[in-house]
């Protein structure tokens, strides 16, 4: 299993909350893995942790998150490096794009300044060199006239500019690996599609392996080779992402699939009964079973294991013989 | 959907309305405005639901607060069910305000949190004057509530003890309160999950075909407003650039704009597509739009003659577009 082209592993990731009142269960045991050059899509509706699991990956969570499990990037154990080691490498082999290319940049620095800062920090240089690297970044993200949006404040930029500074920033060093939580969501179609097209070609030119956390099951199938189906802190199903729409084994995925408009049919749209739960009261057994079609009784006593049905396809369900019917 | 009759009615009458905010904080030269929205005329037909597409700071929203008079425009006419709306009084323009009612993207902030569900549908029907007798009023918010979807056990709880969905059910019963004949969608899906989002379309549908409603539908999302609308109307920094049908507009867009749109959203089952039209550039601002085709700046095609003012044409029956090169564009296909 240790291939070297394996960039991140994760083994059972387990995400606990502690508030005043109780101990919320996010994350119960996920893994999975992402080779160089991947772009992993990993779907879910709100609530899902498909941020937690980005936010544990970087160890951005906030105190009161507790994580355990394994997570190794090129083999080395992230969560056993004490948080200078860890800050070696946040930002330098590894790193994040958020949503919301609005907040996550610092307003009342200019871009440039931010930009320097990766380059200062993780590689030692100098104001001079890292503004000259800052502006062949700007320059690699297609931002137009770089020499002088280098010296914009955040608020100048338009919305998909400032993601691609984000991007910029994230892909600075370089790294192994980048989270991308969201990073389309805020944007238009046209400039979104300009965004992936970027991510795209970066991705095929540095050979970085992408996570790709939202909750747009279009995007993930133009763009990932392999996904997670999220659902209440457990993976649902997982494998190429080609089989996991045109034949999922999950009914959770099939009902995903299924409440989406499909071009040329003008028909009701079928549904998924009921909402997500929250994290207070997670069912027990099958995360699913309350909202599932095929639910039975074994689904709610016993919580499904994840079945192997070949070519990195899984599954954690015990009906997927009567969904894939 | 639309039924096919001969002389359909048209509720709404929308003719070069205009909405053009002044900038602020310049007291020399010439007085700048951003036009938001810019000589845009359209019709709106009884029981139809017409689909107003674009991406954010196109005018849309904008445009539909304008034609029922929520914001006042610049100029423009608007006639709804026959009545001139710019010709009514505040008082006049209040009773009218019975027939038409909104529906709004967010609906954890479109519901007061300190109303109960009960006194947030009562709401509209008090202002009206509908319903004077309590007991009468009590059991129409029964009506509604199970109209759409909910039941009498949630009418005295918080919005808070709600998840987006059934938020969103709510303020769709409040909209129906006072039996309106036009309801405007803005975005009301798009803060919503996937598997809820489903549910909420197949509701709007499911009223609009029970209560013979007419909708303006407002959304960026091309998948749904395929599904739903009857008509399509595409917007582009304050202009509308294109009208027609659904089957006109997403099995023969002629605009490049809605071409390009169409292209780039990502779709279900086109694994690792890389061939999307891409557009140049950012919108730009609309206090200071391109002279001419407002579109020219970002599209393939712009040629010289773009710089001038393109026409309104009708190139089928009821297909509408804002474009020069249109009719050389399609014959090459």
């Amino acid at each position: 299993m240790n291939d070297e082209n394996t960039v991140l592993r994760v083994e059972d990731l387990r995400v606990q909350i502690e508030t005043d009142t109780a101990t919320l269960d996010i994350l119960h045991g996920v893994s999975f893995d992402i080779k160089r050059g991947e772009t992993l899509g990993i779907v879910g509706e709100s609530g899902c942790g498909k941020s937690m699991t980005a936010l544990a990956i970087m160890r951005l969570a906030q105190k009161n998150v507790k994580v355990s499990g394994k997570i190794e990037l090129c083999g080395e154990s992230l969560l056993d490096m004490d948080m200078k080691q860890f800050r070696a490498i946040r930002g330098n082999r590894m790193s994040m794009i958020f949503q919301e290319p609005m907040t996550s940049l610092n307003p009342v620095f200019t871009v440039g300044h931010q930009l320097m800062e990766v380059f200062r920090l993780h590689q030692g240089l100098n104001k001079k060199e890292a503004r000259a690297k800052a502006i062949e970044a700007l320059r690699m993200v297609n931002v137009p006239m770089p020499e002088k949006r280098v010296d914009c404040y955040p608020f100048e930029l338009s919305g998909g500019l400032r993601q691609r500074v984000m991007i910029a920033t994230a892909l600075a060093c370089r790294p192994e690996l980048l989270i991308a939580d969201e990073p389309t969501t805020a944007l238009d179609v046209t400039i979104q599609a300009q965004v992936l097209d970027l991510m795209c070609k970066l991705r095929d030119e540095l050979g970085t392996a992408i996570a790709f956390i939202t909750h747009d099951l279009g995007v993930v199938s133009e763009l990932c080779t392999r996904t997670i189906v999220l659902y209440c802190g457990d993976i649902m199903e997982q494998g190429t992402t080609e089989d996991l729409f045109t034949k999922p084994l999950h009914p959770y995925t099939e009902g995903l699939k299924a409440s989406l408009p499909e071009r040329g049919d003008r028909g009701r749209l079928q549904t998924i009964p009921g909402a997500v739960p929250s994290a207070l009261d997670f069912p027990k057994g099958c995360v699913f079973a309350p909202r599932c079609p095929y639910a039975t009784e074994r689904c709610a006593q016993a919580k499904p294991p994840l079945y192997d049905m070949g070519n990195g396809h899984t599954v954690r369900c015990f009906r997927y013989e009567e969904v894939s019917k | 959907m639309m039924e096919q009759t001969e002389q359909r009615k048209i509720l709404l009458q929308a003719r070069d309305v205009c909405k053009w905010y002044p900038i602020k904080g310049l007291s020399f030269g010439p007085k700048r405005h951003v036009q938001a929205v810019d000589h845009v005329s359209f019709d709106l037909y009884q029981g139809e639901i017409l689909g107003l597409v674009g991406e954010s700071g196109c005018g849309k929203t904008t445009l539909a607060r304008t034609v029922l008079r929520l914001i006042e425009p610049t100029s423009g006419s608007v006639l709804f069910d026959g009545k001139d709306l710019m010709a009514q009084s505040k008082g006049q323009m209040r009773a009218l305000r019975k027939d038409m009612q909104i529906v709004f993207q967010d609906p954890y902030s479109s519901l007061h949190p300190r109303m109960t569900v009960r006194q947030i549908i009562e709401e509209p029907m008090k202002i009206q004057g509908l319903y004077p007798d309590a007991a009468q009023r009590k059991a129409r918010v029964s009506d509604l509530l199970k109209m759409v979807g909910l039941n009498d056990s949630h009418m005295d709880r918080y919005p808070h003890e709600f998840s987006g969905g059934q938020r969103q059910r709510i303020v769709i019963a409040r909209a129906l309160a006072t039996e309106p004949k036009l309801i405007i969608c803005d975005e009301p899906v798009s803060a919503l999950d996937v598997s809820v989002r489903a549910q909420i379309l197949n509701l709007l549908r499911d009223l609009q075909e029970k209560l013979r409603l007419t909708y303006l539908f407002i959304s960026h999302d091309l998948s749904v407003v395929e599904h739903l609308c009857d008509r399509v109307a595409i917007m582009y920094l304050g202009h509308m650039v294109e009208l027609g049908s659904n089957e006109d507009i997403f099995g023969h867009a002629l605009h490049p704009y809605t071409k390009a749109l169409l292209s780039a959203a990502p779709q279900v089952g086109q694994f690792g597509r890389r061939d999307r039209i891409l557009l140049e550039g950012d919108i730009p601002s609309p206090a200071d739009p391109p002279s001419g085709c407002r579109f020219r700046t970002r599209c393939p095609y712009a040629a010289e003659g773009c710089s001038q003012v393109p026409q309104w044409e009708e190139y089928s029956e009821g297909h509408f577009v804002l474009c020069h090169r249109f009719r050389e564009l399609d014959q090459q296909g």
